[in-house]
């Protein structure tokens, strides 16, 4: 009895230190002071600033922007490479499969600064293409484990049945590894975004002058003198990502019931 | 040329060389067992039949036209995995008719062709359920209804009835036989399992390191096997070690000699030789008797039910017997002091 009862205010002071802060984020954001204090005063004034701030919501689009461009290339990639690495014999295998994976060991600070150098060097500008290219390169490996973890639990004699009974490569794919494949896809996509849409180091060092993601514009609005639009802004990305979350768990859900009822 | 001739067929993978020129050919409907331990080269054999893998020299023919040069979904192969491969997003009649599909049949064909496959295999009314809601024995009938449905040239059956548990390998081994005869399909069947080789085949290749050792019918290769390899991995043998010396004497490499039974001996020389004998097939007495005999003492007795094993000490070796347990004899006891010989026509002299 005690056990549990230990148990249950561990699991309550988990969760607090979790979600409390998150959750007064939320409140303040309905909260009509200027400066985040109390008494709480229920108010949409910082929506409808937000609505108005052409920065704020213009940064956001752009993260958004990056970060599902970063999702697309990091999907499309995991799937071409992961289904190269299972079936074949090269002995290049051993190097991308850990290859792919090593950016998640090296810190953003040092990635980022180095893309810079490398800028630098080549003489290059900033641009977003770049930008684009050091958020695959740390998304990548996220949508690699997700991939290859599905594809490694599927039986891959199931390609050769389908050769065997007329398919070629592409028939295959598409009647077969695909439909297979698609839980661990969109799964692996939304990681992806999520780390990309999130990242703040990598876009502080290689973001184009004159543009920037919701981090930057976060951190730089922190400096300058916080108002609590960005509670509300925050408050409604939050409320995109659990609505993402739901609809694709629940995809999910239906198409591995389809799978495997 | 027959049917399926394989010729001169190798294949290495990193230098190891796996299939060494191996050769066989075999007749339109028969049922071809490789049989053969683990590394033997039979698997290889098979996915180079199938087009996984390409061989490095050799050619394979089916009805007198090479395929080597034919990707897998253009070589029209039957093949059920061990694993059965069904695709586990569809049901067993979308399985079933993805064959058909890729062949272009129209809707009516195909409900007619995956409906008779059905019925063939003995599961009528399981179209709509999925692989995953199917037994192992089920599992294995929709697989083997979907190689046959695409009416291929050729049944490739990759140890097909391995994941089955015992009963319900057996029950299949004849069903599998049954069909096979039924359509008259040419078969190829990669087992390790020489009881099921035996049962099911027409013909049996025994392979080892890569070559086939002897191929032949079951009952020949039981029979007669070349070397004591093959007498060993079909069936029991008691191999005596030794060399043949005037007078049917054999002396064996512990210097122990015994008469062998009546037979010229004059074509073999000096060499040593193996002398194979199944132990079903050495008659025991327990008097003394007039022909030439080796005399054992029973160690150890194995009660089988309607067999007994018996294993023997003489001339300084393990001998296995078997014998029925039927009414006119009596079971021998630990320690009793027995007779035994064998006729010469149940004798393989080996040379390795």
């Amino acid at each position: 009895m005690l056990k549990k009862g230990i148990a249950w205010v561990y699991t309550c002071i988990i969760f607090t230190f979790l979600y409390a802060p998150i959750a007064v984020l939320m409140l303040m954001s309905f909260n009509e002071s200027q400066y985040n204090s109390l008494p709480f005063q229920f108010s949409t004034r910082w929506y409808n600033e937000l609505a108005n701030n052409q920065t704020l919501i213009d940064s956001s689009l752009t993260s958004i922007y990056v970060a599902a461009i970063t999702a697309l290339f990091c999907v499309i990639l995991a799937t071409m490479l992961m289904l190269w690495i299972v079936q074949t014999k090269s002995p290049l295998k051993k190097w991308i499969d850990s290859l792919i994976i090593l950016p998640l060991t090296i810190p953003w600070l040092i990635l980022g600064l180095s893309i810079l150098l490398l800028l630098n060097l080549l003489n290059w500008d900033k641009n977003f293409y770049i930008l684009l290219v050091g958020h695959i390169i740390i998304s990548l490996p996220y949508t690699v484990m997700v991939i290859k973890a599905r594809l490694q639990s599927l039986d891959f004699s199931i390609n050769e049945a389908s050769a065997s009974l007329g398919a070629n490569e592409w028939t295959t794919f598409r009647k077969i590894t695909f439909p297979l494949l698609f839980p661990a896809m969109l799964a692996g996509g939304f990681l992806a975004f999520v780390i990309s849409f999130d990242n703040f180091i990598l876009s502080y060092f290689l973001i184009p002058s004159g543009q920037s993601t919701l981090p930057i514009e976060i951190y730089s609005s922190i400096k300058f003198g916080f108002t609590p639009e960005i509670n509300a802004v925050s408050t409604v990305l939050l409320a995109g990502t659990t609505i993402i979350i739901i609809f694709i768990v629940t995809v999910m859900k239906a198409s591995l019931k389809f799978l495997f009822k | 040329m027959a049917y399926l001739a394989i010729k001169n067929l190798s294949k290495s993978f990193q230098n190891n060389l796996v299939l060494d020129h191996i050769n066989f050919e075999i007749e339109k409907g028969t049922f071809l067992s490789l049989l053969g331990p683990s590394g033997c080269g039979k698997t290889t054999t098979l996915r180079l039949i199938a087009g996984f893998e390409h061989q490095d020299e050799g050619t394979i023919h089916i009805g007198g036209n090479t395929i080597d040069t034919l990707p897998p979904y253009k070589r029209n192969i039957g093949l059920v995995f061990q694993s059965y491969a069904l695709f586990p997003h569809m049901t067993v009649g979308q399985n079933i008719a993805y064959g058909l599909e890729q062949r272009n049949f129209t809707k009516g064909d195909i409900k007619k062709e995956v409906s008779k496959a059905l019925e063939m295999v003995q599961l009528t009314g399981f179209e709509n359920r999925k692989p995953r809601q199917l037994s192992g024995g089920q599992q294995q009938r929709v697989a083997l209804a979907r190689a046959l449905v695409i009416k291929p040239s050729l049944l490739l059956l990759d140890e097909s009835l391995s994941a089955l548990d015992k009963k319900l390998r057996v029950d299949m081994q004849i069903e599998l036989r049954q069909i096979q005869k039924e359509v008259g399909i040419t078969t190829l069947f990669v087992t390790h399992d020489q009881e099921e080789a035996m049962t099911l085949s027409d013909q049996i290749a025994v392979m080892k390191n890569g070559k086939i050792v002897q191929m032949d019918t079951p009952q020949n290769i039981y029979k007669n096997p070349v070397n004591s390899f093959v007498a060993s991995f079909i069936g029991q043998s008691n191999f005596l070690k030794g060399r043949i010396k005037e007078n049917s004497q054999f002396v064996l490499q512990n210097g122990s000699t015994f008469s062998l039974p009546q037979q010229d001996y004059s074509l073999y020389n000096q060499e040593e030789y193996i002398i194979s004998v199944r132990p079903e097939k050495i008659r025991v007495d327990q008097t003394r008797p007039s022909y030439p005999h080796i005399q054992g003492k029973v160690k150890f007795v194995t009660y089988i039910g309607n067999l007994s094993m018996y294993l023997i000490e003489a001339l300084g070796h393990d001998i296995r017997i078997q014998q029925q347990n039927d009414s006119y004899r009596d079971q021998l006891k630990v320690n009793d002091e027995i007779y035994f010989s064998w006729n010469a026509s149940d004798q393989s002299i080996l040379t390795e």
